[in-house]
């Protein structure tokens, strides 16, 4: 996936700026097909395991969602950091919902979701090791090489920081994304979340990542509940957010940026509204 | 710490087998920040029983936390999919009453009071999201006379149906005396949605007609029905998507 010279690939890794989009809920199965609905809308992103091995109408609902929309996959039990074998029915079954969806990429999260032979239905940090990144990047070539599609990674909301680690979080997504040659995407609310968590700060974060890497962009709200706050996509982006995902857009150029909320789904045009200030904040920045 | 180590020591708080503060200091994490997956780990689980078996979950009231934590021990999620953390649900309801058959109401698992029926209605519930999940082709407006690609018949000795459509309508009715019954489980072709429908007589007549192959004047032929009343009972049958490729006219 480098473009150009091998060590420096183009801005987005050379894919495109599909511009803003939302994730396909079921909540809004109706009202997105409806007229006017899709208003300010330019793609959809699909949680991969929603659609993996479904018949019945998220069948029909993702059919009529690939002929109106680009479409991107973005999944959460890939679990690409286990030490469990690889999961070839996993991934089986999200090669064929590529073949049925060819979407302009896939992503998943820098986690992992299962060990032991046992799925925790969460998202699980790894430690920012030189064992992990080696492990992470053979995984993903592995997993570059089953799907044939882009691939990103996700960079995590994670609530504990392991004292193994050897080195930031921001280094170890640099060297991943180098040596699996794999894309980033930068969910700025995690950024946020996490800074706030543990104490960093989220500029000098944003900083430290190779932009050309950024191949999209997730936005979100949370619930902060003093002590700690937890990345609960269920709810408007703050400002403090959109502020940074301002300073992001100034290092990376355009990227494809995408309104997340999974809980306490709000209408259809709530959400248009959100993907619109992101819009006008993408513009701002030109 | 190797990352072998860090996984099993994760592993082991994710599934209660220690304490979030053992685990947080093995990892030198705030134990309180580690609980929060420990609850997540759980109220997936939990989620996941709540949206498939909402009958079930509705009728066990106070008992559900204590089912919820007796399932999650017994029963660790093997595949990837949320949905299918609820699928061992109904064995595990089974296993659980033949295991407190005639032990003390009150103590451990028998508290629950379960008997057969509800076994039955954890069967039913699930049956219902895999019916909705069936991968079957959609059939096609030219489809030949035949039953719906997805379509279920389970039998059960409760009338299981009754209390599902009981619970539809917001009624809570107490455990049925059993009664047996047969519950069509099925994809609407119409919507793609999952659906349940009793075996009415004239229901079950055409399902098995169209089963055998026979047209409505095979079948009036077959069972000495009037053909009129044939008829009816597969445009009954088609109507709620029972079988495809009838058209009335």
């Amino acid at each position: 996936m480098s473009h150009g010279r091998p060590d420096v690939p183009a801005p987005r890794m050379g894919l495109p700026d599909l511009g803003h989009g939302v994730g396909l809920r079921r909540e809004h199965w109706d009202d997105l097909f409806a007229p006017g609905g899709a208003e300010g809308i330019d793609f959809l992103e699909i949680v991969s395991e929603n659609f993996m091995a479904r018949g019945g109408r998220p069948a029909r609902v993702l059919e009529r969602a690939r002929a109106h929309f680009p479409l991107i996959l973005h999944g959460t039990a890939l679990s690409i950091g286990t030490l469990d074998p690889p999961d070839t029915g996993y991934l089986d079954a999200l090669a064929e919902l590529c073949a049925r969806t060819d979407p302009a990429w896939v992503s998943d999260h820098l986690c992992y979701s299962s060990a032991h032979g046992v799925h925790y239905l969460d998202l699980i940090p790894l430690p920012f090791t030189a064992e992990a990144l080696d492990h992470v990047v053979e995984r993903v070539r592995g997993v570059q090489d089953h799907l044939r599609r882009p691939f990103l990674l996700e960079n995590l909301s994670y609530y504990i920081e392991y004292a193994a680690s050897e080195m930031s979080e921001a280094e170890f997504l640099s060297e991943l994304c180098q040596r699996a040659d794999c894309g980033l995407l930068l969910d700025v609310n995690n950024v946020y979340v996490n800074c706030r968590n543990h104490g960093h700060d989220p500029r000098a974060f944003i900083d430290a990542l190779p932009a050309e890497r950024v191949v999209q962009i997730h936005l979100a709200g949370h619930d902060d509940q003093g002590h700690v706050i937890i990345d609960t996509h269920g709810d408007h982006v703050i400002d403090a957010v959109w502020d940074l995902y301002a300073y992001t857009l100034e290092r990376t150029g355009p990227v494809s940026t995408l309104i997340e909320w999974d809980n306490d789904i709000p209408s259809l045009a709530v959400l248009r509204a959100e993907n619109h200030r992101a819009r006008a904040i993408a513009e701002a920045v030109g | 710490m190797k990352l072998a180590e860090i996984q099993a020591t994760f592993h082991q708080a994710l599934r209660g087998e220690s304490t979030p503060e053992a685990a947080a200091a093995a990892l030198g994490a705030d134990p309180r920040r580690l609980a929060i997956y420990t609850r997540f780990a759980r109220g997936h689980v939990a989620s996941a029983l709540e949206s498939n078996l909402p009958v079930f979950r509705a009728r066990a009231s106070d008992d559900w936390p204590a089912i919820v934590d007796a399932y999650f021990a017994a029963h660790p999620p093997r595949h990837w999919a949320l949905n299918h953390a609820a699928q061992a649900f109904p064995g595990f309801v089974q296993a659980t009453v033949e295991a407190t058959a005639g032990a003390p109401h009150g103590e451990g698992p028998a508290r629950f009071g379960w008997t057969a029926f509800e076994t039955c209605l954890a069967q039913a519930e699930w049956a219902l999201y895999r019916a909705l999940s069936d991968t079957a082709p959609r059939p096609g407006p030219q489809a030949p006379l035949g039953l719906n690609p997805t379509l279920v018949p389970m039998q059960f000795p409760y009338p299981v149906a009754d209390v599902m459509l009981a619970h539809g309508r917001g009624e809570a009715p107490p455990r049925p005396a059993p009664a047996p019954s047969i519950v069509f489980f099925y994809q609407s072709p119409a919507t793609g949605n999952g659906r349940y429908q009793k075996a009415r007589p004239d229901l079950l007549f055409a399902v098995k007609a169209v089963d055998a192959g026979l047209d409505p004047a095979a079948a009036a032929a077959a069972s000495g029905q009037p053909l009129a009343a044939v008829r009816a009972a597969y445009s009954a049958a088609a109507d709620v998507g029972l079988i495809v490729g009838w058209s009335a006219g």
